[in-house]
């Protein structure tokens, strides 16, 4: 076994996430209305947050700790997200943000509770074998291809980092997916279903009104 | 661009470097390091302490091992409590031909398992020590970085010189969700092809055993790994292992679930498949177990004789590969006492060795032969499982 150059990957994509947080939160309060100057403060800024001491140790470390695997579609989705915030150009389109967010969802669900289940088989051991998990990644990426869907480019990339050991885990299903990734997609997901809930509800009561809106008028 | 992504899927499926261990080892092998049995007929029995009179607060959770020289390695954790801060794990060695212990060494704590894993550690916990059958020793230990033990992952060290300097620690990638909650407590096998089976378990929501394979690299490092469950065996942990005859394996666990008995299971592929576990005749107090193969084919293990409390530790023998126990000699017994996490090994002369927690305040080591097991106050009749 290797030293992996996993504190790297996930220093950086601890480094993205945070500064594509700073920059989110620079648009929605409305600092610096997103000028270059500001992209590069923040940058900045993520650097120094992560080296910030905590407990005695960086906090890229703790980040580290508690998540020493981060999967390859997470960093894409994070990374896509990064550049359309610093250059405004969009890597992804809905579709794929979708297949992204879904993929998460499903295989984070199957993977972390099916031993909830009773009698259940154990999925996780399946990502140990090679050839199972090539073929899983590589037919993911075919599919998304096939469907000219970029979220491929997260498959591919995930196998590319599997067949290097880019990560600390040997295991396929820990180049796909992981813990944090599973909770957002489920977040993201369950925004945008309520959300689509709420709109669905919104033209349920419009459709019922007994009156077309400006249909009334006061009495003279 | 497809068909290119599809023969390059293929390519590099067809390639896979590990697909012998994917299969059932073979055969087993006997640990490195172990020799002739010599002849003994007069009993013998004889204690020493592992740890000095002075040495932590709290001590739990030894293990030991032959090595290729015939001296034995002692590892434990030591510390102001169980799960402390200051708990470090501490190695001791017995050279062959003497009985004294030597001076403790620390080996980590959560300090230099922090540094050496670049990542947050709480405390640390269980070890084992055991040589593959290079003569490389490793040392699997729990570390948790949060949370309690069912928090805990596992990390590898390997020693070039029988355990007197070590490598750098690793992280073993063993449980899909953050790594959470696998666990050691009792020695491996060794399968002919190289393979180690290690017996470990699982703590968290559920707590079942499982079976982990380590697969040891060329260069004395650790090449392969992979760990499979034991599906539906909910409350019993701590397995540990025995190899019969042939392709069998005995496995007895630790039993938290409230019928409290001793649980056994059988493997007739050298421990990659195993069958339900069955309750044994002996009691379980929630206890850690430990089991060995005699060089006569019995089974001897090692266990708190009562449904509840770890006040005495006794052994029992078993000569139909476990299907019924006698109970043996008692080792321990005092009110309000503990003695527990027991660990047998069988040394180059053909000698048992056993060390335990003494009272949670020292390590204890009790040598045996043959001779003594057979002649010492045993149990009057053998209990059908």
């Amino acid at each position: 076994m290797t030293r992996s150059i996993d504190p790297v990957l996930c220093g950086l994509a601890s480094g993205a996430v945070l500064w594509l947080g700073l920059l989110w939160a620079g648009a929605r309060y409305r600092i610096g209305q997103q000028r270059q100057w500001v992209k590069v403060g923040f940058a900045i800024a993520t650097v120094l947050l992560l080296f910030v001491p905590i407990g005695g140790m960086p906090l890229w470390n703790w980040i580290f700790s508690f998540c020493p695997n981060p999967s390859l579609p997470m960093l894409g989705l994070v990374c896509a997200g990064l550049w359309q915030h610093l250059c405004g150009v969009r890597v992804l389109q809905p579709a794929d943000w979708r297949a992204g967010w879904g993929f998460g969802a499903v295989a984070g669900t199957l993977l972390y509770l099916h031993p909830l289940v009773p009698g259940a088989a154990d999925l996780y051991y399946l990502g140990w074998q090679h050839s199972v998990a090539v073929w899983s990644m590589a037919g993911l990426a075919l599919a998304a291809f096939a469907f000219g869907n970029r979220a491929g480019g997260f498959f591919l990339a995930a196998l590319i980092a599997y067949e290097l050991r880019a990560l600390e885990s040997p295991n396929g299903w820990d180049y796909l997916v992981d813990p944090f990734y599973w909770l957002v997609s489920l977040g993201v997901l369950g925004a945008q279903a309520v959300g689509a809930l709420r709109r669905a509800w919104d033209r349920r009561v419009q459709s019922r009104a007994p009156f077309p809106a400006g249909g009334v008028t006061a009495a003279d | 661009m497809l068909a290119g992504l599809t023969i390059g899927a293929a390519l590099i499926a067809g390639s896979d470097p590990s697909v012998e261990n994917e299969t059932a080892p073979e055969q087993l092998s006997p640990a490195a390091g172990a020799a002739v049995a010599v002849g003994e007929h007069a009993p013998l029995r004889r204690e020493t302490w592992v740890t000095p009179p002075v040495h932590a607060a709290s001590v739990h959770g030894s293990a030991i091992c032959n090595l290729p020289s015939g001296d034995l390695l002692a590892v434990w954790y030591g510390g102001t409590r169980e799960g402390a801060a200051d708990v470090a794990l501490y190695t001791s060695r017995l050279a062959a031909g003497r009985r004294e212990w030597s001076q403790p060494t620390m080996v980590v704590d959560r300090a230099v398992a922090a540094t050496e894993l670049d990542r947050a550690v709480k405390k640390v916990g269980n070890a084992v020590v055991f040589p593959d059958r290079n003569g490389l020793v490793w040392m699997v230990y729990v570390s948790v970085s949060m949370g309690g033990w069912s928090g805990s992952s596992l990390n590898v060290k390997i020693s070039r010189d029988e355990g007197r300097t070590w490598s750098e620690s690793r992280r073993l990638t063993l449980n899909p969700f953050l790594n959470l909650s696998t666990l050691v407590r009792n020695k491996p096998i060794l399968a002919a092809d190289g393979r180690i089976g290690l017996p470990v378990y699982h703590e968290l929501a559920f707590k079942f055993p499982q079976m982990l394979w380590l697969t040891p690299g060329p260069d004395g490092s650790v090449k392969e790994y992979r760990v499979r469950n034991l599906p539906d065996k909910n409350g019993l942990i701590q397995p540990s292992i025995v190899p019969l005859d042939g392709d069998r394996v005995l496995m007895v666990l630790r039993d938290r679930s409230p019928e409290r008995r001793m649980r056994a299971a059988y493997s007739e592929d050298n421990g990659w498949t195993w069958s339900e576990p069955v309750p044994t005749s002996l009691p379980n107090p929630d206890s850690a177990v430990d089991g060995l193969r005699l060089r006569d084919g019995r089974i001897l293990i090692v266990y708190n004789h009562a449904a509840s409390g770890r006040e005495n530790l006794r052994l029992a023998m078993s000569a139909d590969a476990g299907r019924t126990w006698r109970p043996g000699p008692l080792i321990e017994a005092a009110v309000s006492k503990e003695y527990s996490y027991p660990f047998l090994v069988e040394g180059a002369d053909g000698r048992i060795h056993l060390t335990y927690t003494w009272e949670r305040k020292r390590i204890k080591h009790v040598e045996f032969n043959l001779a003594w097991l057979d002649r010492g106050p045993v149990g009057r009749e053998a209990v059908a499982q």
